[in-house]
């Protein structure tokens, strides 16, 4: 029987801007690492808030500071966020992050913690984030196209029967859904080592295919060749990976490219978190393989659901993104 | 169709990988090239992990393998057909 992905659909919220999310979150985001107690804080206060510490933020600049920006807007940003409450150390970056989510319509509110402390600190933002758990709890969920969601994916501690199993099944998902209109995206730059050709055939236009050889290429020069050891430094595939049976970086590249399945082709190639701009279909995006890194750049981007596989159970976890924990 | 013990990707390849747990050395392992749901059978040689790979034909050192139909490496010790085919006797071109 033909499969019909046409017409499918998914409860979920329409945000302001018109993405939709499959969850509701109120986060407690700090625009710095020095603030993370301060989110912590809230988050303890507050139930059905969750804060998002991490370890970024201070004295950054140039495009390592755009990127940083880029990811923390775009987290706040995610529709699977309702509302957010930034808290950073001063005033000036904490807007700038305010500023960006505020682009979508959500409410959003800024705390800086100079010339205050932490203690009111935590009690101004405890009160907003209270008020946004309240707001947030009303909203309700629609009928919404399924190939409304962004859908990215990211391999998880491979083994060799993700080669056979797993990523196949992802990949026919692709196929399926992504001629329907569905967003999709992939990366994990360093684990294309090996079919780099096949992902450059992947492109849907040979500008795309350039773009993703000069940036493969770039690691290969600017990271890998300048700093290498021996096999991969010993880190490609990693431990885990050999013992599931994965020898090489090639063959777990063939393995990892099985995700986009046997015709979808990606129209464009991204930065690290930067959003999509050539409409509906699937994408690439320089990422670390890392697979922490790789799915909060991915939600920054603006993805919603996040089909990872794996047989090894990695253990990766971003709070916005649903099969975070996937034990 | 029995449950296969090997299941290999394409045709060109010369490994395949067990996906039955507790293969034993001396086991007549049913194989299914997933391409084209043909099969073979094959007796390994050693006590093989799930998840590894197995010599579809003798290979000495030097032989590229193949697997995906794609270059995957090179031997850089013997594998007998049936035998094991891992980090012991195969390694990464790139390197």
């Amino acid at each position: 029987m033909a499969y019909d992905a046409s017409n499918m659909t998914v409860n979920a919220w329409r945000r302001e801007n018109g993405r939709v999310g499959v969850r509701n979150h109120v986060i407690i985001l700090p625009v710095d690492d020095i603030s993370n107690a301060a989110c912590e804080a809230v988050g303890n206060n507050v139930k059905g808030t969750m804060a998002l510490p991490h370890s970024y933020g201070r004295l950054q600049f140039g495009e390592d500071l755009d990127l940083h920006f880029r990811t923390m807007i775009g987290t706040g940003a995610n529709p699977n966020v309702a509302a957010v409450v930034v808290i950073g150390i001063e005033p000036e970056w904490t807007q700038v992050i305010v500023d960006g989510i505020a682009k979508t319509g959500k409410p959003v509110t800024g705390f800086s913690i100079e010339q205050k402390g932490d203690f009111e600190t935590i009690r101004q933002a405890s009160w907003k984030a209270k008020e946004y758990v309240h707001w947030a709890t009303e909203l309700q969920k629609e009928v919404c196209p399924l190939t409304d969601l962004w859908v990215s994916t990211k391999c998880g501690e491979s083994d060799t029967t993700t080669g056979l199993g797993s990523c196949p099944t992802v990949g026919n998902m692709y196929d399926k859904l992504i001629p329907e209109g569905l967003y999709g995206c992939f990366g994990e730059t360093s684990e294309i080592t090996g079919a780099e050709h096949i992902c450059k055939a992947r492109a849907a236009n040979p500008e795309a295919g350039e773009k993703f050889m000069k940036l493969f290429q770039a690691y290969q020069d600017d990271v890998i060749e300048q700093f290498k050891t021996t096999d991969l430094s010993d880190s490609q595939p990693t431990k885990g990976n050999i013992e599931g049976g994965l020898t090489t970086i090639e063959e777990k590249a063939f393995g990892n490219l099985e995700k986009i399945g046997k015709k979808a082709k990606y129209v464009d190639v991204l930065g690290p978190a930067e959003e999509p701009s050539m409409g509906r279909g699937l994408y690439f995006m320089d990422t670390s393989s890392a697979a922490a890194e790789c799915v909060t750049l991915q939600a920054a981007a603006g993805g919603n659901g996040l089909a990872v596989r794996a047989l090894r159970l990695c253990g990766a976890s971003v709070p916005d993104r649903p099969g975070q924990r996937h034990r | 169709m029995s449950i296969p013990h090997l299941l290999v990707h394409d045709r060109r390849d010369n490994v395949g990988v067990v996906v039955v747990e507790g293969l034993s050395a001396g086991t007549e392992m049913l194989c299914v090239i997933t391409h084209d749901n043909s099969d073979f059978t094959l007796t390994a040689k050693a006590d093989i992990p799930i998840g590894h790979k197995v010599a579809l034909t003798d290979l000495a050192a030097g032989d590229t393998i193949i697997k995906y139909g794609e270059d995957i490496g090179r031997m850089v010790g013997p594998a007998e057909t049936g035998g094991h085919v891992h980090v012991h006797n195969m390694k990464t071109k790139r390197w």
